[in-house]
């Protein structure tokens, strides 16, 4: 199944008009893997998804399944079915004959085709809904249909199209976990897009960050959220803090020395060569963040309390520090507590110099990150 | 209204004026089809000397009032023909209209001008271009041409309010279970406008079977019924005026009706097979 349902796209470009949605983008999501494209509104993430389905054509460039070039074969005929994003049922079909439509299109005999629709809305536990029209169904209960249907075709991929984004929070975390189970269990590709990072990292295995039409980074969540590549990718999958410098040379270790706002100074481990006097973005993720009792000058910042929000298992302090976005710290609660902070409240903060990730891409947007 | 709540005179005025709107509205076709009973020795005009069907009968015996079955038949078959043309053309015209082709925009006001432009005029015209051409006039090929002037750009304006509360997205999940275009259109893209096409094909009889101005000159040798009826007032004098007033709009009423009870009927039947 693993080589069958692999896909490699290779320098795919979608203009429309003047604009390019999807500008040469070049991604390889292996067969049978999870793999979730993120990114804000416009990014390009649902042009690419529709080009992989066939309901786009691409201005230039290959799209392969299964080693197969797919770019130009008709949709429904590459072995991929999408799931849309308003779930898309035919509103004078009931739920059996919804399923059973591609049975019918393919020429299925009408019991053949129902008993298979019936058993594929028994699968996703609608089978005594079978005669019911979609608008008698909650939200959750018409995912499932349209589930149901993209499934009965038997795809090599799987395509869905902001699948949770209709759902309330509670129907949301366990369609989550009804995705992932069904994807281990038939061990086809799914590709899924989302504007929702808790839902990218906890469904991915590749989890591809995408802004303007390129893609900024695609990997593992766990390496997206540690070794995030640029700005971008560091502010909108959250968690991190993004500070900037300049080179003023290195260390015994070979780390660069980095001269910050306030002449604090960073020792940041390099991915890349970088030259003395350039300027260096680097990234701290908010929850390796200690409160220190007096400014060190070192691998740290101070500012003020402007902002503390208790979220359960940890407290989120916001300083201002003068810079230009706040920076904030994710704190325990119990050493939160054991001295809590006040609003106004000047709060010096350090961290570890290993803490420091090295920010290599040059995308220095904000995009528009979800807090949570 | 809420309970307790005075109304004000606002409400009274308006009340007035809406029931003045109903007089005007449907007084008049009240009092075509009481005097259509007219007794046999009554006149034109109110009083009723006694009640009877003598009018309808006169209507359909006597060879006075020239040639009413045949308009009649006529009509219906113009208005069928209209029907059906205005309906499949409006459908694809409709789907066409959707994608934003070169040219889209003039072609669109193009086919409504038709609405604008004098009835008589655009009739004159038709009958100007088939003799032209050196065709004959007759009221199926040139008075059906006449009628679709009429009906087309209605039936495209209909169509455009039904589709746009279509999604295309139902379309396209047609294609992506793997249906060609003849399939989404036929198991798809159709039922699910089903209704809006009804209202398109009445619209298409209704308009076509009362049209007048447009057929005036192009429909030949052979009048529709509205001609027919119009001619018979100039020379008409008795109650019998009345009667074909009462029947024709029957017959309409009785079109509208049939549509009704058709589409009641349909949605019944996709309900029962829901539940069952």
């Amino acid at each position: 199944m693993s080589e069958q349902s692999r896909i490699d796209i290779r320098s795919v470009t979608k203009a429309f008009g003047a604009v390019k949605a999807v500008n040469n983008v070049d991604l390889t999501i292996d067969g049978g893997s999870y793999c979730c494209m993120i990114g804000p509104s416009g990014c390009g993430k649902t042009t690419l998804l529709r080009m992989i389905a066939g309901h786009e054509q691409p201005t230039s460039g290959t799209i392969r399944i299964g080693g197969e070039d797919v770019t130009h074969a008709r949709t429904g005929s590459r072995g991929t079915a999408l799931m849309f994003q308003n779930y898309a049922l035919f509103p004078h079909l009931t739920l059996t004959d919804n399923v059973a439509f591609s049975l019918r299109v393919k020429g299925v005999a009408g019991d053949d085709r129902r008993r298979q629709a019936k058993e594929m809305l028994d699968r996703v536990q609608l089978g005594h809904l079978a005669d019911r029209l979609p608008s008698e169904l909650s939200g959750g209960q018409q995912q499932r249909v349209a589930l149901a249907r993209a499934l009965i075709t038997n795809p090599k991929v799987l395509l869905l199209d902001e699948p949770l984004s209709a759902l309330d929070e509670f129907l949301r975390l366990r369609m989550r976990v009804e995705l992932k189970r069904l994807q281990n269990e038939l061990g086809i590709t799914f590709i899924h897009v989302t504007h929702t990072q808790p839902e990218a990292i906890a469904l991915a295995d590749q989890v591809v960050v995408m802004d303007h039409g390129l893609i900024e980074q695609a990997a593992s969540p766990r390496d997206i959220y540690n070794h995030p590549h640029s700005p971008y990718v560091a502010r909108f999958m959250g968690g991190q803090n993004v500070l900037s410098g300049t080179v003023t040379g290195r260390d015994t270790e070979g780390r660069a020395t980095v001269e910050g706002s306030g002449g604090i100074r960073y020792d940041v481990a390099t991915e890349a060569a970088v030259e003395t006097g350039q300027e260096l973005r680097f990234s701290v993720r908010r929850d390796h963040i200690r409160r220190a009792e007096a400014a060190s000058g070192h691998n740290s910042l101070s500012g003020t309390a402007i902002n503390i929000e208790y979220q359960g298992t940890f407290v989120k302090v916001a300083l201002d520090t003068g810079l230009r976005e706040e920076f904030i710290i994710y704190m325990q609660d119990d050493a939160y507590f054991a001295r809590p902070i006040e609003v106004g409240e000047t709060v010096h903060a350090e961290w570890d110099a290993a803490q420091n990730h090295h920010l290599i891409g040059l995308n220095n947007s904000t995009g528009n990150p979800h807090e949570d | 209204m809420a309970q307790g709540q005075k109304r004000g005179p606002g409400f009274y005025l308006l009340a007035a004026f809406f029931t003045l709107f109903v007089i005007f509205l449907y007084g008049p076709m009240l009092m075509i089809f009481i005097l259509s009973f007219q007794g046999t020795t009554g006149g034109l005009t109110l009083p009723m000397r006694g009640v009877s069907v003598h009018w309808f009968g006169d209507l359909l015996t006597s060879t006075r009032y020239g040639d009413l079955g045949g308009g009649l038949t006529r009509s219906i078959l113009l208005g069928l023909l209209a029907l059906v043309l205005t309906t499949v053309i409006s459908l694809f015209a409709g789907l066409a209209f959707r994608r934003r082709f070169v040219g889209a925009g003039p072609l669109f006001y193009l086919s409504i001008i038709s609405l604008v432009v004098p009835g008589i005029l655009l009739g004159l015209g038709i009958s100007q271009m088939f003799q032209l051409l050196g065709l004959r006039l007759s009221w199926l090929t040139s008075g059906l041409v006449a009628h679709l002037t009429w009906t087309l750009p209605f039936g495209l304006l209909i169509m455009f309010a039904v589709l746009n509360r279509f999604d295309t997205s139902w379309e396209e999940a047609a294609r992506d279970a793997g249906a060609r275009a003849w399939a989404t259109l036929r198991l798809v893209t159709i039922p699910i406008l089903f209704p809006g096409l009804i209202a398109v094909a009445l619209f298409g009889f209704t308009l076509s079977y009362d049209e007048m101005p447009r057929t005036l000159l192009t429909v030949g040798g052979k009048n529709t019924l509205p001609i027919e009826i119009s001619n018979m007032t100039m020379t008409v004098t008795t109650p019998a005026l009345y009667a074909i007033g009462t029947l024709t709009s029957a017959l309409s009423f009785a079109v509208i009706a049939i549509s009704f009870i058709s589409i009641a009927v349909i949605q019944k039947r996709r309900e029962r097979r829901a539940e069952d």
